[in-house]
């Protein structure tokens, strides 16, 4: 009763010469209901009214098979039905957007449109042979700042890819990721949270026997909540971040009942957590925003709750450090570990401390893990080549493996990205980087300073509660120039926070540092 | 004993000829703050101390430790002083109410801030749950207390009411 065909739509007379009702019933990757052939010899007319019963009967049966939850999961309105072997068919209703013509040849890579007997234009979302060609157009949309035509193409290569590879196929992820770009740079935000939730949907859904997927497919839609978090204009920021920070513990919850709670593949997304509370408390110590979009990603505000400022940072702090002891004793624990590991472990978990202000905690994990290296068996001359390296905290990835430090001539050289104005002084996610600089990357503010660090309060010998921070930023170059970029540089510059020097294990100053700053979009140039 | 920057001395007598604390009692009240304020009985003499400074009978200062153990050790008294027998005394007592029962078995461990935001991830709104320091009436000893985010509300929500059958 039930066989493969293009689609319920396209199933019906096509008066498309280029279409035959048998090549539509040859193919393989929708389906339609096939009439028994003793049907066909009462005449057409019967016909077409036997199908569009079925077709009616088929469409009310669906809404009442199909679970609420599952039905109302997809975005817009497209009709799943389902039938054989778990695989389900698209209904996708006439768009009526009219197709304009593409300079270039674009429009004659877009899906081909199919008429149908009422005369509505179907797209022909059949031919999967034009998704890549799609996708090249969206992208080149994107850097042409096209955003809305870019959106387009890959939402017509997503249909084809869902056509052609079926519903629940894998590879439409990477089209989902394309269009979440086209849609964040347009700010819109209804369309962005509604393919999140699809996003969400689809990967529970083809990934619930694959937790490491399923891990992934977390980490990876956590980075789209921080990429959100950071867009000027987003009046969600604050929610998004939190969203993102529990899609990574919805990771490290789901890894742990796969791997255990000790395995090492847990590092990397525990340390995104830690960074995410950097983020919090830059935003919630800067900016002053303690609303309860702070504290959680409820949509609704628990009554009698409200924790103050400090409270909210010092909390960030301890879940912080003792994430990062939790990674020292998982390394520490896990087979073939290294001193030099812990070590290194260490100064991360220093960095922690300093960037808290906690600069005796700091001190004396700096100098453990100092001797430590050294004693493990590395120079101590390399040793103290890797603390005077000038490193902008919190660094951007966990480091667990000893790597030769740049040679002195480089070391006093620091490339900064800065993230957003909504974060002053956090560095770029690297994988946010291509967003954050926007679709030109060479376009915005480039600033070359010279800074002098100092360092204060390690005189006291009691109390080590020392800081190190940029004393005087001196502007070389400015590109473009402009003096607002020169403001913004002078007011962003200080609030960077890098490694202390230590020397012998002891403190020590770096000489000049020379700063490439790159300044974050303000809203109107990308991101 | 735990340390403390403060303790308070009790003068119990003072000389009649020099009116000074030379020779006559103290009580040390430092084993806590649950004990500052309290009354020392008259006639508890725990030790002698060894200063010209002129104070009233009767006066109860505040002086700092280090200047405690200086005196402890000129007026080192050869017995332990009733003061001590006090306050281990006072230590027990509020030891035994911590104690877990021989029942209950170890003492139950409140989750770290850590793993209440990871249960937290992975639960609905109203299962939540809130853990931070709290002063409670009586003591100023912040106890870490969690309460689940649904009963949070029903109880606001039930003071709501409260309050409104009180003004109407």
């Amino acid at each position: 009763m039930v066989a493969r065909a293009q689609s319920g739509a396209q199933a019906t007379r096509s008066k498309d010469p280029g279409v035959s009702y048998q090549q539509v019933l040859q193919s393989k990757e929708a389906v339609i209901v096939k009439l028994p052939m003793t049907s066909l010899a009462h005449g057409g007319v019967r016909l077409q009214s036997l199908q569009l019963l079925l077709t009616l009967s088929l469409c009310v049966w669906t809404q009442q098979a199909i679970p609420a939850g599952e039905r109302d999961a997809g975005p817009g309105p497209v009709v799943q039905l389902p039938v054989h072997g778990g695989e389900s068919m698209v209904l996708q209703p006439p768009t009526g957007r009219a197709h304009r013509a593409e300079p270039g040849g674009v429009a004659d890579n877009q899906a081909h449109p199919v008429t149908t007997d009422s005369g509505t234009a179907w797209n022909d979302y059949f031919r999967p042979d034009r998704t890549e060609a799609l996708l090249d157009q969206g992208r080149r949309a994107v850097t042409e700042n096209r955003f809305d035509r870019a959106e387009e193409f890959y939402d017509q290569a997503l249909q084809i890819n869902r056509a052609s590879f079926g519903l629940h196929n894998p590879t439409q992820l990477e089209i989902l990721d394309l269009t979440l770009e086209a849609l964040l740079l347009q700010r819109k935000w209804d369309q962005f949270a509604q393919k999140l939730d699809y996003i969400d949907w689809l990967t529970r859904r083809i990934y619930a026997e694959e937790p490491q997927q399923l891990a992934r497919s977390l980490q990876r839609r956590s980075r789209w909540h921080l990429a959100a978090a950071a867009a000027i204009g987003n009046t969600q920021s604050a929610w998004y971040l939190i969203r993102g920070k529990y899609l990574d513990w919805q990771a490290v919850s789901v890894l742990e009942q796969h791997v255990g709670p000790n395995d090492v593949g847990l590092a990397p997304v525990l340390y995104q957590i830690v960074l995410t509370h950097f983020y919090q408390t830059v935003s919630i110590e800067r900016r002053g925003m303690t609303s309860f979009d702070f504290k959680t990603d409820a949509r609704t505000v628990a009554n009698g709750w409200s924790a103050s400022r400090s409270e909210t940072v010092r909390r960030s702090y301890r879940i912080g450090r003792e994430i990062l002891e939790r990674i020292r004793s998982i390394h520490r624990n896990a087979p073939g570990s290294s001193p030099i590991t812990d070590a290194l472990l260490g100064i991360h978990l220093a960095d922690w401390e300093f960037l808290y202000g906690k600069g005796e905690e700091a001190l004396a994990h700096y100098r453990d893990a100092y001797f430590a290296l050294v004693r493990a068996g590395i120079g101590e001359a390399e040793v103290d080549a890797y603390f005077s390296q000038v490193q902008p905290l919190p660094a951007a990835r966990l480091q667990t493996e000893w790597q030769a430090p740049d040679s002195p001539d480089e070391s006093n050289v620091v490339d900064f990205i800065a993230w957003s104005t909504v974060y002053p002084g956090a560095q770029a996610p690297p994988e946010l980087r291509r967003l954050t600089l926007g679709p030109a990357e060479n376009s915005g503010s480039r600033v070359t300073a010279a800074l002098t660090l100092e360092l204060t309060g390690e005189s006291n010998p009691q109390k080590a509660d020392f800081d190190y921070r940029v004393a005087d930023t001196a502007i070389l170059r400015v590109q473009p120039e402009g003096q607002s970029a020169v403001d913004r540089a002078l007011a962003e510059i200080p609030l960077l926070k890098f490694r202390p020097r230590l020397v012998a294990g002891e403190l020590a100053v770096h000489d000049t540092v020379r700063l490439e700053y790159r300044l974050a979009g303000t809203g109107n140039d990308g991101m | 004993m735990t340390e403390c920057k403060l303790f308070r001395l009790a003068v119990l007598q003072t000389s009649t000829e020099r009116n000074s604390w030379e020779g006559y009692g103290y009580a040390v009240m430092s084993a806590g703050p649950a004990l500052f304020g309290a009354t020392v009985p008259r006639g508890v003499k725990s030790g002698k101390v060894h200063n010209q400074s002129e104070v009233p009978q009767g006066k109860i200062l505040n002086m700092p430790c280090q200047y405690r153990q200086r005196t402890r050790d000129l007026t080192a008294p050869r017995s332990r002083p009733a003061a001590w027998y006090m306050n281990l005394a006072v230590c027990l007592w509020l030891a035994s109410c911590t104690a877990p029962s021989a029942e209950s078995g170890a003492t139950p461990r409140l989750p770290t801030d850590a793993e209440v935001e990871q249960y937290n991830a992975t639960v609905s709104a109203e299962e939540r749950i809130v853990c931070r320091d709290e002063v409670p009436v009586g003591s100023y000893i912040p106890q870490r207390t969690c309460r689940l985010v649904r009963d949070m509300q029903e109880i606001s929500r039930f003071q709501r009411e409260q309050l409104r059958n009180v003004l109407r």
